[in-house]
């Protein structure tokens, strides 16, 4: 995953200091995590990871069920932490973040979009050029 | 008679590395111009402290500007331009002007002393603009922002309702003055930069970090500052209109400060009872929403007053046990009301300001909003900047996200607002 630019989007995401842990991802899986893989996930989330993991599960569920109706983002509270989803539209995928429960969630939110759109960017780009892009 | 030249650009980066970052701000900014800029306006989040620290972003800039260039800015929540909306990276707006002279003022330590520090500023402009023959002035003031201070025991907490608040609040005044932290009393520092120098239309905001109140930086030439004014002023042919709007309603719900502190800052006591009991009453709150989400609550209930028919709203940054403290100066004795806000009366206040304006002859736009704007509207803020972009076009602006704002244009009251939207346009 070192040379995916979507991995490189998540890589920037993650060093804010109230992005615990991001992804790409849909139900049962986890699409693209950030060039570490989940090393580079803020300790904090390390405890909770499975319960939030599972929980990501569910809200998948509702996501796959109306993202074709204009479902573009969700999130949960669980514990002291929150997940937001930001789907991308028409489809069962949606850029994940961890986030401490009392983060500036708004500021947040604003970069959140940012990486959305820059995924989605990358997405649209053919195949092609995507592979000449990361070598 | 020279043929006037005016060229005005806006660039950012996104680069984490301060000194790459501050390099290619200054880059993408000055390519666009074809002779060296007047002035250099440079905003940026938080996050280069932690990434080569702001010296190194000022030294990348430097690298890149012209030597002499009058550089004025500081650290911002967030930052809009033409590209887009951001919370991370930096942003800067460049003027090369042939019709226009140009100034710059500091003054220091704000919350220590700031009618001392706002003087200052303004014999700095005065001395070097009073000679100049044009006739339109304008200024851009950046401020500290206010300091949440760290309590033993308690850390950085926005709610503290311990006997520890009590003890806290007795102390407050003095270690605040001394320790430079606490209200920004960017109040006073509006009050007399208008007073010196009253023909100036003013616009400006203070600089925060990530909204948490930790520390802040101001940028003057090719020095970072901390507790200090910076001004930008400039005389020119240039003609200025300013405009502000806020989104908000009046509930009904009103309250009378009958007791104050910290530099008027914090309401002890609310018609004579204690602060807190009588807002949560007055709003139908109970104690359990008494928590660390109540700064953000109350994003959408600012508690405002009138200063000479200027609406002024107030947010509430911290609960001290019995006080309530608010970001900036609340009248004593005067009656307060509750307004509410909601994302769509903040986002229409948007076209309400620039629906205000002319397209033709517009030069360039520099908008300063209140960064509890910013935390409100979160990714809503995508369709203010729609908003925006679809006034500006091509015509370059800089918004500013910024704790707090101030406004004055001459012959009216100097007013420092929260949780405004405020817009000057060049003509």
């Amino acid at each position: 995953m070192k040379d995916d630019p979507i991995a490189k989007v998540l890589d920037d995401l993650l060093k804010l200091d109230d992005i615990f842990a991001c992804m790409v991802a849909r139900q049962n899986m986890i699409s693209v995590m950030p060039s570490d893989d989940n090393d580079s996930f803020k300790p904090e989330v390390h405890d909770v990871w499975d319960i939030i993991h599972r929980a990501m599960d569910d809200v998948f569920s509702v996501i796959r069920e109306y993202s074709q109706a204009g479902l573009t983002e969700m999130e949960f509270r669980l514990q002291d932490y929150e997940a937001l989803f930001y789907v991308f539209p028409d489809t069962e995928n949606a850029l994940v973040a961890i986030v401490p429960a009392l983060a500036n969630k708004g500021l947040i939110e604003v970069e959140m979009e940012n990486s959305r759109r820059e995924i989605l960017k990358i997405m649209e780009e053919p195949e092609k050029e995507r592979e000449l892009a990361t070598t | 008679m020279a043929e006037e030249k005016l060229e005005v650009a806006v660039g950012m980066s996104r680069k984490w590395d301060a000194r790459e970052a501050g390099k290619e701000v200054a880059r993408s900014t000055i390519e666009k111009l074809s002779s060296p800029p007047d002035f250099f306006i440079l905003f940026s989040t938080i996050h280069y402290e932690k990434h080569g620290g702001f010296q190194e972003f000022l030294n990348g800039v430097w690298d890149v500007l012209p030597k002499g260039t009058h550089l004025v800015g500081g650290t911002v929540a967030g930052f809009m331009n033409n590209n887009g909306c951001y919370t991370r990276g930096c942003t800067a707006l460049a003027v090369s002007y042939s019709n226009m002279d140009v100034a710059v003022g500091v003054g220091r330590n704000t919350k220590r002393d700031p009618d001392k520090a706002a003087t200052k500023c303004a014999e700095m402009i005065k001395k070097k603009l009073d000679k100049s023959n044009y006739i339109n002035k304008f200024l851009i003031d950046i401020t500290s922002s206010g300091i949440v201070p760290t309590m033993p025991g308690i850390g950085r907490r926005k709610v503290i309702t311990s006997r520890l608040g009590g003890a806290l609040l007795k102390t407050l005044n003095a270690t605040c003055r001394r320790l430079q932290i606490g209200p920004g009393r960017e109040d006073e520092i509006i009050d007399t930069l208008s007073k010196k120098l009253k023909d100036y239309g003013i616009i400006g905001g203070s600089t925060v970090d990530d909204n948490r109140w930790e520390r802040n930086f101001q940028f003057f030439g090719e020095e970072v500052l901390t507790n200090s004014v910076i001004v930008l002023g400039f005389k020119t042919d240039l003609k200025w209109k300013l405009n502000s709007t806020f989104g908000l309603k009046p509930t009904g719900i009103k309250m009378k400060p009958t007791k104050m502190t910290l530099f008027d800052c914090a309401i002890q006591k609310i018609e004579n009872e204690p602060a807190i009991d009588s807002y949560l009453k007055k709003m139908g709150w109970g104690k359990d929403l008494l928590d660390e989400g109540m700064h953000r609550r109350t994003l959408f209930y600012p508690l405002c007053y009138k200063k000479d028919g200027i609406l002024c709203p107030r947010v509430l940054a911290l609960v001290i046990k019995d006080t309530l403290v608010f970001t900036n100066k609340v009248p004593k004795d005067d009656d307060m009301e509750v307004y509410s806000a909601s994302g769509e009366s903040l986002v229409n206040s948007v076209k309400e300001n620039l629906d205000s304006y002319e397209k033709n002859s517009l030069k360039f736009g520099f908008i300063v909003s209140c960064c509890a704007r910013l935390e409100a509207l979160g990714d809503a803020t995508f369709k203010v900047h729609e908003i925006i972009n679809d006034f500006y076009e091509n015509t370059p602006f800089l918004l500013l996200f910024a704790s707090g704002e101030d406004v004055y244009r001459p012959g009216e009251t100097p007013v420092r607002l929260n949780e405004s939207f405020n817009v000057a346009n060049f003509y």
